[in-house]
């Protein structure tokens, strides 16, 4: 009861101590706050004016006309919290009403105290000084009309009038531009067009323009050209001496067929917002038409490839074996369509067999027009000496200078040792590996790692699959052995009945054998036999019949042979007990066969017979 | 006793003889008659000899050859057995660029490795022993606890029979989970087991691919792109044991033509 109490008074002091700090703090703060976001301001940049209200106001806030100043009508944020407090049991709200301003002209201007009728009260705020700062950077002008009500994002963003220009505004035409570019309106079939797609927009206080309804950009349609990704780049720059934002889009074209063609006309659609208000902007620029010509008759070893290339060519050892294959690689470098770049034909060596290329998988990134492409030949030299590759040409169209054109590499000269020659790779030591004391060498480069040093004791491995199934069955089968034995054990501490019935038939051997050589063994062999049915019976031995035996064995519906078998034993021990008589050694032995018989067929009837 | 001595010497006098064969093969491969290289060690692979030091100076010899298929599955059976083996996973590579396809090792989803790293980074062997290591250990704990009750041994039970279970798992699905083989030849994988199929992608020497049925001389082969269809058993090497030769007729069956050969016989 005590600790009930006390649990109840720490409870509620805490609730007294956390009720306590918002009540003080409402109460102490005055019934209506209003205050600015920053004080200095900037001619036509947009801040906000807060009014904060504790306790319920009975309508909202109505702003005063400012000279100087255009304040929101309606507040843009709205928030309300809620406090409790336990000291009173009531409930306080605050509220937080924000709106947009903007300073009109520059100078000091003070915004008056505003009247808020707060829970039938007529509350004052307290007058602002603000002091607005001549602009620096040229400013929106924002276009007249009603000011819109729908919040950001509208589904339709209402198109302004533009009213023309003052000196020193930009329209919102020339606030955000787009222009679409080509590098060169007439060009050789599979030469590079570079495109330039550009997206300029005002850079100034306030002013943003946004992807208007988060759609992906579009380039123009370029239909008779293969082009390559678009690549982005966001630079600030300056355009008609005002600062703007470019984003800017690049990408190639390269023309698949001759003929007049042009890259479509490019249309983007956005939105921009200066303070609260937002307009619906769509740019468009006009299509451009490209002539593409056609190449001149191509002459034998024409690849295919128009542009600028250079051709390099290298092989990966400066020796060879005979019929070991060697690499050579050959790279295509310059400006132009990656995919129209061809094999560089091989030509004839007679010493050695020259594979079809393989491409390199995955071809350098390529940066605007600049490819590099590499074709890998094995090559296998089939005879011993010196191997001389010839020049390898590549024949391509320079579309700068309206002609095909050939490059072609410094013949290659490889030393073809025989294969018995051959006294293993080239060794070269790293500088953080020590040559190990067999004397093999860790070596770096083109080849392979050299063989590995013989393990000791090689043999033949014995799968262990056959194996694994008998190891895994050996502990459950040694766990079952165990398990039976302790249970064995445990049911002998338990169960005496039991214990006596298991042991009787040992016991009562080891009688007998003692019987033989005893002073009285008619006596030892009745009490032998009377000992086993005591034990197997779980019976008191002392003071047990020979007829409480018969009847003990007629209740465990034993055979009434045994039983017949067993009485008679029993008769014959006791005539001798009681008669005097001494049996001879012939006797003696028939008896105890006889009793060993009546034991072992007692034991083949049944373990426990019922009592 | 007797016969343990005896069985220790004739083990020992074998294991004598395949290090004297093993070094024959090296001083061969020295001299440059890879055949010879090829064919000793090849012999000791078949009477059962199996070392990842075998595999891969046998790797090294076919590769040395130009069979970059033999090459590229004797470097992954040296991986198999030592999966830590760095040479044998360099001269892989290097091999493998040198294939016209460069196609990836089929490999299990990202998730997979991270989750069962375990099952990747030891060898079947391993894991065999560290499967029967845990469940003689389950047993043992529980064998404790039928003479007298100790603290812990029911968790330590359950941990050992997850333990137990999970490698168990483990070689089990690294016995009969996909094989990989490594195609010795060009190879047609048809989109059936018949001749008369579409081809429908080509096999060149080294490319590796998972086998994942066999049926009736011809393997059900996926690749790393996951792309699959049947070709001839013949024209793969299976990486896994039972290590066959690998120097033994390697000639295509009659009848498996690559597709390049059917296109021109259907022109």
């Amino acid at each position: 009861m005590r600790t009930i109490l006390l649990i109840g008074a720490v409870g509620a002091l805490a609730a007294a101590v956390i009720g306590a700090a918002p009540v003080n703090a409402a109460g102490d703060a005055a019934p209506v706050r209003a205050y600015v976001d920053e004080t200095t301001v900037t001619a036509g940049a947009q801040f906000m004016l807060v009014i904060e209200i504790n306790g319920r106001a009975d309508e909202l806030p109505t702003m005063p006309a400012v000279d100087g100043l255009q304040i929101s009508a309606r507040p843009s944020t709205q928030s309300t919290q809620m406090e409790f407090s336990s000291a009173t049991n009531t409930a306080v709200s605050r509220q937080k009403y924000g709106y947009a301003v903007y300073a009109t002209k520059p100078g000091k201007i003070t915004i008056p105290p505003i009247q808020i009728k707060v829970e039938g009260k007529a509350q004052t705020t307290e007058p602002i000084d603000l002091t607005v700062q001549d602009a620096s950077v040229p400013q929106v002008r924002m276009p007249r009309g009603p000011a819109p009500t729908q919040v950001w994002p509208p589904r339709v963003l209402p198109q302004m009038p533009q009213p023309p220009a003052k000196d020193n505004e930009v329209s919102l035409e020339e606030a955000v531009v787009i222009e679409s570019h080509v590098d060169k309106t007439q060009v050789y079939q599979g030469a590079p067009v570079e495109q330039t797609l550009c997206i300029w927009v005002l850079n100034a206080s306030g002013f943003r323009v946004y992807n208007y309804r988060d759609q992906p950009f579009e380039p123009p349609s370029c239909e008779g050209f293969y082009p390559t990704p678009l690549e982005e780049d966001v630079t600030e720059t300056s355009r008609d001496g005002r600062a703007f934002k470019a984003v800017t889009y690049r990408r190639t074209l390269y023309p698949t067929v001759a003929g007049d063609l042009q890259v479509g006309e490019w249309g983007w659609e956005g939105a921009a917002s200066y303070g609260v208000r937002e307009w619906r902007i769509q740019r468009k620029a006009p299509a451009i038409p490209i002539r593409v010509m056609a190449l001149p008759d191509a002459p034998p070893g024409f690849s295919g490839a128009v542009g600028t290339y250079t051709l390099a060519a290298k092989l990966s050892r400066e020796d060879g074996v005979q019929g070991v294959p060697m690499q050579l690689v050959v790279t295509v470098r310059g400006r132009g369509n990656p995919d129209a770049i061809g094999a560089p034909r091989m030509p004839k060596v007679e010493k050695a067999y020259i594979s079809d290329p393989d491409r390199s998988p995955a071809p350098s990134e390529p940066t605007g027009a600049d490819v590099e492409k590499t074709f890998t030949y094995t090559v296998t030299p089939l005879a011993p000496g010196e191997l001389s590759i010839p020049p390898i040409e590549y024949g391509y169209f320079d579309p700068g200078a309206g002609a095909y054109k050939t490059e072609s590499t410094q013949p290659l000269l490889v030393h073809v040792l025989q294969s018995a020659e051959y006294t293993g790779p080239r060794k070269l030591m790293t500088q953080n590996r020590d040559p190990d004391p067999a004397g093999s060498v860790n070596m770096i480069g083109d080849d392979i790692f050299p063989l590995a040093a013989g393990p000791a004791g090689l043999r033949p491995v014995r799968r262990s699959d056959a194996m694994a199934p008998a190891a895994a069955a050996a502990p459950v089968l040694a766990y079952a052995g165990v398990a039976l034995l302790m249970r064995r054990k445990r049911r002998f501490e338990r169960d005496p009945a039991y214990a006596r019935a298991r042991r009787a038939r040992s016991r009562a051997v080891k009688r007998l054998d003692a019987a033989a050589g005893s002073a009285e063994p008619a006596e030892e062999l009745y009490r032998a036999l009377l000992g086993y049915v005591a034990d197997r019976y779980n019976l008191q031995e002392t003071g047990l019949t020979s007829q409480e035996v018969t009847q003990t064995l007629e209740a465990g519906h034993v055979e009434a042979e045994v039983k017949e078998h067993v009485r008679k034993i029993l008769r014959a021990c006791e005539r001798t007990r009681y008669g005097g008589a001494k049996l001879s050694r012939d006797e003696i032995a028939a008896l105890s066969r006889g009793a060993l018989d009546a034991i072992a067929r007692l034991e083949s009837h049944g373990a426990e017979a019922p009592v | 006793m007797m016969a343990n001595i005896l069985m220790c010497v004739l083990v020992g006098t074998g294991a004598g003889v395949y290090n004297e064969e093993f070094a024959r093969a090296a001083k061969a491969y020295d001299a440059g008659d890879y055949a010879t290289a090829i064919g000793t060690y090849e012999q000791m692979v078949g009477e059962s000899v199996a070392h990842e030091a075998l595999f891969y100076n046998l790797g090294n010899a076919y590769y040395r050859s130009g069979r970059l298929g033999a090459a590229i599955a004797n470097y992954e059976r040296a991986l198999e057995l030592d999966p830590g083996f760095d040479n044998a996973r360099e001269n892989l590579e290097k091999a493998v660029r040198e294939t016209r396809q460069h196609l990836a090792r089929p490999l299990p989803s990202d998730w997979e490795q991270s989750l069962l790293f375990w099952h990747y980074l030891v060898s079947r062997e391993t894991t065999t022993r560290l499967a029967l290591l845990f469940w003689l250990g389950f047993w043992v704990v529980l064998g404790l606890r039928q003479f007298r009750p100790v603290r812990y041994t029911r968790p330590a039970a359950a941990v050992l029979a997850v333990l137990a279970l999970a490698f168990g798992g483990s070689a089990w699905a690294k016995a009969h989970g996909p094989a990989l083989a490594v195609a010795d030849a060009d190879a047609a994988v048809t989109y059936g087991t018949s001749e008369s199929d579409a081809v429908r992608f080509e096999l060149y020497p080294g490319d590796r691919v998972t086998v994942d049925q066999r049926r009736n001389g011809w393997a059900r082969v996926k690749t790393a792109s996951g792309e699959h269809g049947w070709t001839r058993e013949l024209n793969l090497v299976f990486v896994g044991p039972p290590y066959a030769r690998m120097d033994e007729a390697q000639k295509p069956a009659p009848g498996n033509t690559t597709a390049r050969e059917k296109e021109t016989s259907a022109s």
